[in-house]
């Protein structure tokens, strides 16, 4: 009953908005803004970017809230433009190629117990090169096949699996370090 | 590769992150809304009048090219009908056309005929006496006579009608006038050949029937002013004549 009254409140809210309701259109933006901030933020390291990425991937949301069928969640439409939005900005801004090697080897990958901070998260990813990133992002957080990431980013399907393997030789690497990093700290605390 | 711990704990808590943005962030957006509201509204007028301005085109030019078709069908009908019936009326109506073409040309140019006549007569007359002032004088009233025959010849059917009241003064006149004319003759006699002499006198008889006919008849039709006028003249140009013959002498 209660899901049913959200699901209403929220459909309400966008026909407000596409009527160009700022109330209701500051409603839907104080709801998600937030956690769509965080996505841009995983994509972009700058958090001013980040914020002007997700204030144009915004203006697109209410411009194109006509075109939005009702089908699916409102949150995973709205997700989907801001990482189009951070993509083309990385592709756009930042100028990222891709390098086409097709023979690439799946490292092993060793079972870290330890739990991670979400600020060791975003240091980890962070620190992994802009194609690695949005690899690593989409495929993992976002949960895209490889085909669909190599259409979303021009490339093709053996570069997007070279770029997440990468990625994930690098992630470990970084883990082993943070950790081994962690551990020197609390020795020399000890 | 299966995504291993790592990653699934890396998913989990980057979904579950929230990282607040700044205030400034929502002025921004309200900001750029307005500014793709005034936009929005602008552009609608131009493109409604955009619109506008094609429908109308298209409707003058269909409107054009409909009157443009029409107007090329019905000589096409005409064309099937024309050479079976509207020929012959045509090669019908052309010799009518053209006998009454010459009969009004034929008429004025009768008229002209005569017109350049008695002006041939007059000029004649100016050859023979142009040496004498009087008698240039008299060729001046002779023209304008000449003017009143033409006057007269519209109106002859009228003046047929009252030809027995006419007649009278006409006889008189050319009496008159021919004893009138012979003193001239005479004069000019004085100073011409013997053979001018017999050419004017065979000349002089039928100058006289026209002019004089035709003053008669501008006399009936003269009003009182323009008659008295024309006496006034007359005689002042017969006391001019006297006395250049009086000079003359």
């Amino acid at each position: 009953m209660k899901v049913i009254n959200l699901h209403q409140e929220e459909k309400e809210l966008i026909e407000l908005a596409v009527e160009n309701n700022r109330h209701a259109q500051q409603k839907i933006y104080s709801k998600f803004s937030p956690k769509m901030l965080s996505i841009c933020r995983q994509y972009i390291k700058d958090i001013h970017e980040a914020e002007d990425i997700m204030i144009t991937a915004f203006m697109k949301v209410f411009t194109n809230l006509k075109n939005f069928k009702h089908e699916g969640s409102f949150e995973g439409w709205i997700r989907r433009i801001m990482i189009n939005e951070c993509i083309s900005f990385i592709r756009v801004q930042k100028k990222v190629k891709f390098l086409e090697d097709e023979d690439f080897t799946e490292g092993k990958v060793n079972n870290i117990e330890s739990q991670l901070s979400i600020e060791d998260i975003q240091f980890l990813i962070d620190s992994l090169p802009d194609g690695y990133k949005m690899v690593f992002n989409l495929y993992c957080i976002e949960g895209y096949k490889h085909h669909e990431i190599a259409a979303m980013l021009g490339i093709n399907e053996g570069t997007s699996k070279s770029q997440l393997s990468h990625a994930r030789r690098i992630l470990q690497q970084n883990v082993t370090k943070l950790k081994n990093y962690e551990m020197s700290i609390k020795k020399n605390n000890q | 590769m299966e995504p291993n711990n790592m990653e699934n704990q890396i998913k989990e808590k980057l979904n579950s992150r929230e990282i607040q943005p700044s205030t400034q962030a929502w002025d921004r957006l309200d900001a750029m809304l307005t500014v793709a509201e005034e936009k929005k509204t602008k552009r609608f007028p131009f493109w409604f009048i955009g619109v506008a301005a094609s429908v109308l085109v298209l409707l003058t030019v269909g409107l054009f090219i409909f009157n443009q078709e029409k107007s090329i069908s019905i000589p096409n009908n005409e064309i099937v009908v024309m050479p079976k019936n509207q020929e012959p009326k045509i090669n019908d109506e052309l010799p009518i056309t053209n006998e009454n073409q010459v009969a009004t040309t034929n008429n004025p140019s009768k008229i002209k005929n005569q017109k350049s006549a008695i002006s041939n007569q007059g000029v004649s007359i100016i050859n023979q006496k142009s040496n004498q002032n009087s008698i240039i004088n008299r060729d001046k009233e002779i023209e304008y006579l000449v003017a009143g025959d033409v006057a007269a010849v519209k109106d002859i059917p009228k003046v047929n009608s009252t030809e027995p009241i006419v007649v009278q003064p006409r006889k008189e006149l050319v009496q008159k006038k021919s004893t009138y004319v012979d003193v001239d003759a005479l004069l000019a006699s004085a100073e011409n050949s013997s053979k001018s002499q017999t050419k004017l006198k065979s000349e002089k008889i039928k100058v006289d029937a026209n002019t004089l006919l035709s003053h008669a008849d501008g006399e009936v039709e003269q009003t009182f002013r323009e008659k008295v006028i024309n006496s006034i003249s007359k005689n002042y140009k017969e006391v001019k004549v006297a006395l250049s013959n009086r000079n003359q002498e």
